[in-house]
């Protein structure tokens, strides 16, 4: 009989001790849930989904680096830059994508970037006017530039083409055209497309998301928070039986 | 103390492994169901009208952003007419990717509705006869309806209100065109 008891005396003694040691090992990774768990139900409200990660640490965390240079082209006194995909100018995105860039020339008052499937017409401020494509280019655009009547004039496999001013038709062009060519962009614009295309990119809501479930670690991340979910349900069970064996 | 050690050590792992990594676009196919040179051929024969520009000015931006429910990307749009008969080429977003439409209108009503590009990964059924037919005749109703309801493809209702809204922004577009 005294057996028993001393056995079940050490048993709730070994509970007690697991209790502790589970609490501790689980309480860090519990605040993290609970922390970042918090403002996950109130994205909207919190505008989290529109809030932009600026840390340069956490965008390099994230592999937030453009996979290729940028490329610019000097038009007039301002600079049109291609930047995985997206288009700047200057420094202000221009809120219009291109797979590709092959060009871009400024004429009368238009911004005109050419890519080998499209042409984008900007005013000189940068808003879109159209965006040609298909039927509306005499091929696929292989270089622009300007011809010395000022009329825009693109290279395709088939050969020279100029716009009218209105870029409704193209009639075959000649030569010498001044080709548009890409230059080094000056460093400090360059550092602030760079800034830019990294700021739109990563939402506050995402890294919170990826803390919250571990992805931000990695693959392995998700399975120290199921570890941490698992010992909450240990602490659920140990401090219930603690609780039953306490002297009343 | 020693099992709080042992998670110390895993999660210090852990933070060595890989990062999330940058979300990844993806590339959607682009499917080219017919040229517009082709859609024009059709729609006007052998004497297609050289292309004009309809520009996108005062209320008329209003009108066409409650049509799309989004403002309309770009100042101008190009069409292609002759006489009450019209022919435009448009594009809207159906999930991620633009759907390019060509919608021929004769005398205020539908004439012709055909998916010349497609580039989403669901949703291609809208390119078929059986759905584009319904446009058939259909004239605006009111400001900014459509006279008749468009059956929807079930998997595709994206799309099908993306060419729906093209379809009904053909119609205000040429009815601004007939007005000048």
């Amino acid at each position: 009989m005294a057996r028993g008891k001393r056995r079940r005396f050490a048993f709730r003694r070994s509970v007690h001790a697991w209790h502790r040691r589970v609490g501790l090992a689980v309480a860090t990774v519990v605040a993290v849930m609970v922390a970042t768990g918090l403002p996950l139900n109130h994205v909207d409200r919190l505008g989290l989904d529109r809030a932009f990660v600026r840390n340069e640490a956490l965008l390099d965390w994230y592999g937030m680096a453009p996979r290729d240079g940028a490329i610019s082209f000097p038009v007039g006194a301002n600079w049109l830059t291609w930047l995985q995909g997206s288009l700047y100018l200057n420094d202000r995105p221009l809120g219009e994508t291109a797979d590709a860039i092959t060009g871009a020339v400024a004429v009368d008052d238009l911004l005109v970037v050419a890519a080998p499937r499209e042409m984008l017409l900007f005013t000189a401020d940068g808003a879109l006017v159209e965006k040609l494509s298909g039927g509306a280019l005499p091929g696929e655009i292989e270089a622009i530039g300007r011809a010395g009547t000022d009329r825009v004039t693109v290279r395709t496999a088939e050969g020279l083409y100029s716009a009218d001013s209105d870029f409704l038709e193209w009639a075959p062009g000649r030569p010498p055209v001044g080709w548009s060519r890409p230059r080094a962009l000056p460093a400090e614009l360059e550092a602030a497309i760079l800034k830019s295309y990294r700021g739109a990119g990563l939402p506050w809501s995402r890294v919170l998301l990826d803390l919250h479930t571990g992805r931000i670690l990695g693959g392995w991340g998700p399975y120290l928070m199921d570890a941490a979910a698992l010992g909450l349900l240990v602490l659920a069970a140990t401090g219930f039986y603690n609780w039953l064996g306490r002297p009343r | 103390m020693k099992c709080l050690l042992a998670v110390c050590v895993v999660i210090a792992g852990l933070a060595l492994g890989r990062p999330p990594g940058a979300v990844a676009a993806a590339v959607a196919a682009e499917d080219v169901y017919q040229s517009t040179a082709g859609f024009l051929a059709q729609v006007f024969g052998s004497r297609v009208p050289k292309p004009q520009v309809l520009w996108l000015r005062g209320p008329a931006r209003g009108d066409i952003k409650e049509i799309l429910g989004h403002p309309y990307r770009g100042a101008r749009v190009r069409y292609w007419g002759r006489d009450r008969h019209t022919a435009w080429i448009l594009e809207e977003i159906g999930k991620y990717k633009p759907i390019t439409v060509g919608i021929a209108i004769n005398q205020g009503r539908i004439e012709r509705v055909e998916v010349l590009v497609y580039r989403e990964s669901h949703g291609w059924e809208v390119r078929f006869p059986f759905f584009t037919n319904q446009f058939k005749d259909i004239r605006l109703s009111g400001r900014r309806e459509l006279s008749r309801g468009i059956d929807g493809i079930s998997g595709a209702t994206l799309s099908v209100n993306a060419v729906t809204r093209l379809a009904t922004l053909a119609l205000y577009l040429h009815r601004r065109v007939v007005a000048e």
